[in-house]
């Protein structure tokens, strides 16, 4: 499991997000407050500038190592300013077959793509499933696959929902594409007996909307073993939260939030990113949020239920 | 918030109070050990909404305005409460964080009970303390009634939604795998029970059942007559009025659905239909009341169970409160109560 914050709105420091609040991610790497588990598998950032040359083109950072540890991002991040992104530790089991590496690290932006992917899920049994997703995957999406975990082949899936997967869309054919995604997997899943509990949190952005899921197959069912899917039991539904309002960063009470006022700006994340929560919502379960900019500059937040 | 010491003498006024009247004797001579004074000025904050909670006040004077803050600096009036009246008893049951945040409108005075007293009382087999127990799980499922129908006031609309009738249960015989002794003692709800033996106590005569998906288990407006005990997969609880839904709870493994109306023996203000397909143990409405109110360590660690649950499903009924209130305040979120096709 794993943990992911994304932005969109008013530019902010990256540090804000990833250092600054009290439950910010990088802490979520060993002190998450909603799961049992460290974040020890890598961190990944994707980050758009608007005032970058070629904005379009985010800003990537992917490295198998701990950010707490890394000095090169803490300096980054408190020089970069952001108008959308999407930043990632990795959740990996305490394991020696775990694929540790840079391939893995989360988000997913294919060259030439326009948004990037990240997720806080594992699909249960991958492996016995994934050279099936190879029937819904354009195979010239399907040979950038570089890596082995199931979130990289999901982003493939999902682009290859799309007519063009290398041109921009915008966030209802995201949208669509993702839904058909997770009927395709569940087919999948279904065809080969897998019907153990399998969270699918994704979180998509391309600098301009964000969307992101809270959703589960087979949610209440667990393995029979004393493995870590069969702890998951003492746990509810994988969780996803977010806010909105003025721009993220330290309020007027010395707190980190939403400034005040409009809704300019949300933040999407998979647990709170300050401890006082109280200007958080939590997604409902098996649900989608879109988040659009709307013509008077703020950003329309729109709830979907998400068959299952 | 001042805490002025133990509270002697405040006995006469602690009996006058509902949630204390009857007791058995002593009880609340008993109780007066566990709690302190408290009195704050007008104006000033009890406590803020997710700070870390662990007391129950019970107002004497005065009058506390309950709030809920919002996204954005937003903030929304939820209750007043006045004298004789309870408040935090949810997170003592629940052991979470306040879900709001009490303001004094007038300087207010009366007594708190902290967690390491309400442990005591939990541990306490007296009648009284025992009693007590129970009248505070049944306080918090009043207020889980009132949550709900808050909610269905807000969805307007006249009635339940066809839907909810659609597919009335039908199970069948859990096979023997799905809820094995080793399994059940994993979940929730069982985990502070000594040992397997201890949890078939509890059960009693219920065995699992299967559930196929989108089964209603608990219809609006009906007596629910047995509580369920989620084993596997999720049942979705969802306030329906006038062809719109609003999920107010996921219980998935090791929770509980029906406590309203099992509890308070009133008409289910919800729908609950397995939102997954379910193995579920169904325990009498009788006997998890009759359970409430027994001293054996079973009955007292079931109880303790279902009163962290119904605490949870009243923070789970927040959500939607939050998002809607939200909605209103700015104007940028899409209302979304669940379309009853579902």
């Amino acid at each position: 499991m794993c943990r992911f914050a994304a932005y969109l709105g008013e530019p902010v420091l990256i540090e804000d997000l990833l250092y600054g609040p009290d439950g910010a991610l990088v802490r979520q790497v060993v002190d998450p407050e909603l799961m049992s588990m460290l974040n020890l598998g890598g961190f990944g950032l994707a980050a758009w500038d608007p005032g970058s040359p070629d904005p379009r083109r985010p800003l990537t950072y992917r490295v198998p190592t701990l950010p707490n540890f890394d000095r090169n991002l803490r300096v980054l991040a408190g020089k970069v300013r952001a108008g959308a992104l999407v930043a990632h530790v990795r959740g990996v089991l305490y394991d020696s077959r775990e694929g540790v590496g840079s391939h893995n690290i989360h988000p997913f932006l294919f060259e030439g793509a326009s948004f990037a992917l990240a997720q806080n899920g594992d699909l249960y049994d991958f492996g016995r499933m994934r050279y099936d997703l190879l029937e819904h995957i354009d195979p010239q999406l399907a040979g950038l696959i570089e890596g082995t975990t199931d979130t990289e082949w999901v982003y493939a899936l999902v682009l290859s929902q799309l007519e063009d997967p290398f041109l921009p869309i915008g966030p209802e054919e995201a949208a669509r594409a993702v839904e058909r995604t997770l009927e395709i997997l569940r087919e999948l899943r279904g065809r080969r007996g897998i019907a153990t509990q399998s969270p699918v949190n994704l979180v998509l952005i391309d600098g301009t909307w964000m969307l992101a899921t809270r959703y589960a197959y087979d949610y209440g069912w667990y393995p029979d073993d004393r493995s870590f899917f069969a702890g998951e039991r003492e746990h509810d539904f994988t969780s996803l939260w977010y806010a909105a309002g003025g721009r993220f960063g330290r309020r007027d009470d010395g707190r980190f939030g939403m400034a005040d006022g409009a809704a300019t700006s949300a933040v999407i994340a998979s647990e709170p990113l300050t401890k006082h929560t109280a200007g958080w919502l939590e997604a409902p379960e098996y649900s989608m949020l879109v988040f659009t900019p709307a013509e008077d500059g703020k950003l329309a937040v729109d709830t979907r239920e998400l068959a299952s | 918030m001042s805490a002025v010491g133990p509270a002697n003498g405040a006995q006469i006024a602690l009996a006058e109070i509902p949630l204390f009247a009857g007791l058995a004797p002593g009880a609340v001579e008993r109780l007066e050990r566990f709690m302190a004074r408290f009195e704050i000025a007008s104006g000033e904050r009890l406590f803020r909404q997710d700070d870390h909670s662990g007391r129950m006040h019970v107002i004497e004077h005065g009058r506390l305005e309950v709030q809920v803050e919002l996204p954005a600096g937003h903030g929304q009036a939820l209750a007043e409460l006045g004298p004789g009246e309870l408040l935090g008893e949810t997170s003592l049951l629940g052991g979470g964080r306040r879900v709001a945040t009490a303001v004094a409108r007038e300087p207010t005075s009366g007594w708190v009970l902290d967690r390491a007293g309400f442990e005591m009382l939990r541990l306490d087999v007296s009648a009284g303390a025992v009693e007590l127990m129970a009248r505070i799980t049944e306080l918090a499922v009043a207020r889980l009634r009132a949550r709900y129908q808050m909610i269905a006031a807000v969805l307007g609309g006249d009635g339940d939604a066809p839907a909810s009738t659609a597919t009335r249960e039908a199970a069948i015989p859990a096979a023997a795998g799905l809820a094995t002794p080793d399994y059940l003692r994993g979940l929730l709800c069982f985990r502070e029970f000594r040992d397997h033996e201890q949890i078939a106590a509890a059960i009693g005569e219920a065995t699992p059942v299967e559930v196929p998906r989108g089964t209603v288990v608990v219809a609006a407006d009906e007596v629910p007559a047995v509580l369920l005990v989620v084993v596997r997969g999720a049942v979705d609880v969802s306030v329906r009025r006038g062809g719109t839904a609003q999920r107010v709870r996921l219980a998935g493994p090791g929770r509980f659905v029906g406590h309203v109306g099992v509890l308070d023996r009133g008409p289910s203000p919800v729908v609950a239909r397995t939102r997954e397909r379910a193995v579920l143990i169904r325990l009498p409405g009788e006997r998890v009341r009759d359970m409430l109110r027994e001293p054996s360590a079973i009955a007292r660690r079931f109880s303790a169970a279902l009163a962290e649950d119904v605490a949870r499903a009243l923070q789970q009924a927040n959500r939607p409160v939050a998002r809607t209130l939200a909605f209103s305040a700015t104007h940028t979120h899409s209302h979304n109560p669940v379309p009853t096709s579902l």
